[in-house]
């Protein structure tokens, strides 16, 4: 399968400001040189725990926050991609051959009117959808508003679209002329899919989309995703903190924490044998809905240290059970040890 | 064509439904009702006013008409004197006269009108200034923000007041306008807004570049060739209009504030940055996400803010800076009975009616419009709305 | 054969708002027995949580308790907690039932420390054993020799606020800004303790912590001061109402851990809410199920997971996601309490639904050993 997406050493710190004159003292790092490659078709699982920056990532990637440094590569030619790479590679830096291609390609140089153009590419759904739907919107206007931003139809022809999708998320007519908060949590993600599946995007980041709704509700959604992704032929970064409902509709995971990605892996492999400690503290922690497995989970100690000051090294070093003293000096590469399984750990190479 | 009807009634329904919801909440509130009361009660005597108190003078019905020239008010019930009067159909002075022998019942019918034209001016000019001001500064934020925040200040330091009393004396009679040259300038304007979406700026730098380009070439030629009069139109400004201006101008600051508040609350919400996603411009993100939800606070105060201006603008007119002498205002009924508070050999009330007549007007006006202010806020603010 | 120490019997409960009386609770039945775990699961809108409130009485104005007993049995004597009065209720709280609230930062007052919180609980319950511990203090020190001018008098206070707690004297001498010193020794004590508590709730340095104001806690450690407050008086029974929803995973285990190894050491029975069911698996004896207001099954932990009797409980279990197996859902939608469909409030998405589900609803029946349904499949 072809790539989707790729990001380059994708950075994104957010500047702390102190002092009298407001200068900056300090850097978040929210997303700290990610380089991940999303396949066209699949369903990419991002998980980790709060404050970890997948949210930062998945907002960064299409482009609602500007990248501090890095690049983003959407649905470029195979022959160009090598094109950039070899003139990155070489001592070429600084050409005007790459500096143009860049200017091209790269989302994270876009800005003003070519950033509008490719909004049609990338959608986003929320995680609460109470508040990602504006309340004083109909649901008509709320679905259709992104065909008359982008010029693509009015009026009737705009009208029979909005109800090819509203059939298609499982809604009918009756739904139309309504406001949001006549609707059930699950209803109103129904709709907040429906917006931005509206103008036919090819990248979807579904942002914790199921874990606002209840357990019954959950299956609903998640047929629906799988559904639509089949039916037109979507691509989804899928950012959770829930690891039971990513192990069943992720075909690949990337687990991160403090904005780095530690592991990567196809979901079977990554969920049978995680590598990474943290990893693997993690997937001990999801609590089984069946007592008569027991479980030895690892409890980790202390706190998710602050981004703002993150320990030297490898960032996971003060909570982990068996850290050497590598850790402590040398941040470990995300490489890959076979068969698509990536992991940056010391102990693993 | 029978699509289209059933289009709007389906898009009616849900308005419908919320209007329905919104009756049920005043029902159950007396105090909004009172409100709501009063203020369709003033409304309609406004809109009445022709029918209830006939203008005896045609072309300046907001004259309030003399039976005689006599100093001492007379009571209310006394027959009217002045025959051209009668002829118009006035029989008797159903509320008395005052000073000057004006009816009181004359001047407080038209003063409604009156009251209603100061109050809705007054807020819309304000309003207009203050929404403007605050969404650019609570949108963009940063050096905008900063920079209108300041300028508010400074407006909100002015006394106003003082600031009606000294417009009365310094701005002229007449305003002579020159049309020709506004229309100039609104037309460079627009080149320039032009100019700039040419060489792909953003909205803000659009208008900005405008607003600089045109005060320079406005400037510019004024400066080099004085202002050449093209079409001259004069209007005429009464005090009372100076009245309003001054108001106007020193009571946007408050609305300014309250809007830039909420829509700091309202620019983070998910569905904004969802609307940025959907690839909505500014202006869209402002004018149909933003605004709605941000504009609750405002309406309240604004409701609230009628009563309080008419409330000011009666005091001025007290003080004998406003309206004209002679004309339907009750803040001017009440500057007559000046002499008459505590006047009277035999009991000192005996002129109770040159003042506590319009006097309850202007209390029931403001109450009527306080009450329903408070309506306004138990109704539309979302987190009370209970839903 | 454990007793019972909470019983909820036929608990109704009804809110009135705006758009009609919305039937909370209709008919509630628990039974907590001492040293167990019970664990009270079902979806949004079920009433769980409103259950929790009602065993103490702290369901606030539209709501109003319609019916029903709550029989507490701390010393086989049982009382009906629903019908006392504020000031009985206000000793029962906190001191025999605590309840642990689900979002740590709303449940901590922004503005006090959080050992300010603790001791707030510890000076109100354990006032009689903080003044002991000060005596014990003075008289140590008068036995050391250190005695300052004051020891005397702070000696002689302490004993009248054992013996008269409500004396006037003291009343007037508290108000005094330099007479009313000594109760710095008070408040020494009770920090000491708070301090303790905090140590047992594995918060690492708790001399610092005690100090800090709650928005400087992170989402952990504001919650374990949280679970501090409610055992800070060694209560009978602890009400947890989902206290790791909002905790990352990995936090949530520390969490759990430590509810389980605080239970072995202060004895307490626990009702843990929560719609969770991997957390139930984890932490609970005895499971009940609610759904719309009502408890449709109740059962041990393995009966409810292998065994479920209940058609709302076997959709629930089968629409957990697991991978490879597609996904299935509930079919409709929770039915709106404020006109709560005829009989048993379930009928319209069951699939073993018949006549008299539409028409009766159902009673709890005993349809095995020690598992309750209340279904009409089971009579």
């Amino acid at each position: 399968m072809s790539t989707l997406l790729e990001t380059r050493r994708l950075k994104k710190y957010y500047p702390v400001l102190g002092g009298v004159l407001r200068r900056k003292v300090a850097e978040i790092k929210a997303v700290d040189e990610v380089n991940i490659r999303i396949l066209k078709g699949e369903c990419f699982g991002l998980v980790g725990e709060s404050g970890c920056g997948k949210t930062t990532f998945g907002k960064t990637v299409i482009r609602l926050l500007d990248p501090t440094a890095g690049s983003i590569y959407l649905d470029v030619p195979s022959d160009i991609m090598e094109e950039i790479d070899k003139l990155e590679n070489s001592d070429d830096r600084d050409s005007r051959r790459l500096k143009e291609l860049r200017k091209k390609y790269d989302l994270a140089t876009y800005r003003g009117s070519m950033l509008s153009g490719i909004r049609k590419k990338m959608q986003i759904v929320y995680q609460d959808p109470t508040s990602s739907l504006n309340p004083r919107m109909l649901v008509k206007n709320i679905i259709s508003e992104p065909l008359i931003v982008q010029g693509l139809a009015k009026g009737q022809a705009a009208r029979k679209k909005v109800l090819e999708m509203l059939y298609k998320v499982g809604l009918t007519e009756r739904h139309l002329y309504r406001y949001p908060h006549e609707f059930s949590g699950g209803q109103r993600q129904r709709i907040a899919v429906a917006r931005a599946l509206m103008i036919d995007p090819e990248f979807v980041v579904l942002d914790e989309p199921t874990s606002s709704v209840d357990v019954s509700v959950r299956a609903q959604l998640l047929n629906l995703f799988q559904d639509l992704q089949k039916d037109l032929n979507l691509t989804y970064l899928f950012v959770s903190h829930d690891l039971s409902v990513v192990e069943c509709i992720a075909h690949r995971v990337a687990v991160m924490y403090l904005g780095k990605i530690v592991e990567l892996a196809q979901t079977e492999e990554l969920y049978k044998n995680p590598l990474h400690p943290y990893a693997q503290a993690l997937f001990s922690s999801i609590p089984i809905p069946d007592p008569t497995v027991q479980k030895r989970p690892i409890i980790l100690t202390g706190e998710v240290p602050s981004p703002v000051n993150p320990p030297s090294g490898c960032t996971f070093h003060p909570r982990c059970p068996k850290a050497m003293q590598i850790c402590t000096e040398k941040e470990p590469e995300l490489k890959d040890i076979g068969n698509g399984h990536m992991v940056a750990c010391h102990l693993i190479h | 064509m029978r699509y289209r009807l059933r289009e709007f009634k389906a898009g009616i329904r849900p308005t419908l439904d919320e209007l329905k919801f919104t009756l049920k909440k005043i029902r159950k509130s007396p105090l909004s009702i009172v409100g709501t009361a009063i203020v369709a009660f003033y409304i309609t005597i406004a809109v009445f006013a022709p029918v209830l108190a006939p203008p005896t003078d045609p072309r300046n019905p907001y004259s309030i008409f003399h039976d005689g020239y006599g100093p001492t008010p007379r009571p209310p019930g006394s027959p009217v004197k002045d025959p051209f009067i009668l002829g118009k159909g006035w029989t008797v002075h159903f509320f008395g006269t005052v000073e000057g022998q004006l009816d009181i019942y004359y001047g407080c019918i038209w003063g409604t009108r009156t009251a209603f034209r100061i109050g809705v001016i007054v807020v819309a000019i304000a309003l207009t200034i203050g929404l403007l001001t605050g969404s650019l500064a609570g949108f963009y934020g940063g050096t905008i923000d900063e920079f209108l925040m300041r300028f508010t200040d400074i407006v909100l330091a002015f006394p106003g007041l003082i600031l009606a009393m000294a417009l009365v004396i310094a701005l002229p009679r007449t305003w002579s306008m020159d049309l020709g040259f506004l229309g100039l300038a609104i037309m460079i304007f627009f080149v320039l807004v032009f100019l700039g979406r040419f060489l792909k700026l953003q909205g803000i730098w659009t208008f900005i570049l405008g607003l600089l380009g045109l005060t320079t070439v406005v400037l510019s030629y004024v400066w080099a060739f004085g202002a050449p009069p093209i079409y001259i139109i004069k209007l005429g400004l009464t005090n009372l209009d100076k009245v309003l201006i001054a108001l106007a101008l020193v009571g946007w600051p408050g609305y300014t504030r309250v809007i830039r508040g909420e829509i700091l609350r309202v620019r983070n919400e998910d569905y904004v940055e969802a609307a940025k996603a959907v690839g909505c411009s500014d202006f869209r993100v402002l004018t149909k996400h933003i605004l709605p939800n941000a504009i609750y606070s405002v309406v309240i105060m604004a409701s609230l803010d009628i009563g309080a201006i008419v409330l000011t603008a009666a005091a001025l007119s007290f003080l004998g800076i406003g309206a004209p002498v002679g004309y339907a205002d009750w803040g001017q009924m009440i500057s007559f009975a000046r002499n008459w508070i505590w006047a009277g050999i035999e009991n000192p009330w005996q002129y109770w009616y040159t003042f506590t007549i319009p006097g309850v007007f202007i209390f029931t006006f403001v109450l009527g419009w306080n009450l329903l202010g408070d309506a306004f806020r138990d109704i539309l603010d979302p987190t009370l709305r209970r839903r | 054969m454990t007793e019972e120490i909470l019983v909820v019997d036929d608990l109704r409960l009804n809110f009135y708002t705006y758009e009609g009386v919305v039937e909370a609770l209709d008919g509630v039945n628990l039974s907590l027995k001492k040293g167990e775990t019970l664990g009270v699961v079902g979806e949004t809108g079920c009433g769980k949580s409103v259950t929790g409130l009602s065993i103490l009485n702290l369901i606030p104005p539209p709501g109003r308790i319609e019916g029903g007993k709550v029989l507490f049995k701390p010393k086989k004597k049982p009382v009906d907690l629903l019908v006392q009065k504020e000031a009985i209720l206000r000793r029962v709280r906190g001191k025999y039932i605590s309840m642990i609230f689900q979002d740590p930062r709303s449940a901590l007052n922004p503005i006090y420390t959080a050992g300010d919180q603790i001791t707030e609980v510890l000076r109100h319950h354990r006032r009689k054993e903080l003044i002991q511990r000060s005596l014990e203090r003075i008289n140590e020190e008068i036995e050391a020799g250190k005695a300052g001018f004051l020891t005397g008098y702070y000696k002689g206070i302490y004993q009248k606020m054992l013996k008269n707690p409500k004396a006037l004297s003291l009343l007037i001498l508290s108000r005094i800004p330099i007479v009313s010193r000594y109760k710095r020794m008070l408040n020494e004590e009770a920090k000491k303790e708070a301090i303790n508590m905090l140590r047992i709730m594995r918060i690492p340095d708790p001399e610092r912590v005690v100090d800090m104001y709650p928005h400087e806690l992170s989402g952990g450690m504001a919650q374990r001061v949280v679970i501090a407050i409610a055992l800070a008086c060694n209560p009978e029974v602890l009400i947890a109402d989902e206290p790791t929803t909002n905790l990352d995973v990995t936090i949530q285990l520390q969490i759990l851990d430590l509810i389980k190894e605080l239970k072995e050491k202060f004895s307490s029975s626990i009702i843990y809410v929560t719609h969770d069911m991997g957390v139930i698996a984890q932490m609970c004896d005895r499971v009940a199920v609610m759904y719309a207001g009502n408890v449709v099954e109740l059962a041990d932990l393995f009966e409810t997971f292998k065994k479920p009797l209940h058609p709302y409980t076997q959709a629930l279990l089968e629409s957990i996601p697991t991978p490879g197996k597609p996904f299935k859902s509930i079919e409709g939608t929770v039915p709106s309490l404020v006109n709560p469909p005829e009989g048993c409030r379930f009928n319209d998405r069951c699939p073993y639904a018949m006549e008299i589900c539409r028409k009766e609803k159902p009673k709890m029946v005993e349809a095995k050993k020690e598992h309750f349904v209340q279904c009409f499949l089971y009579r």
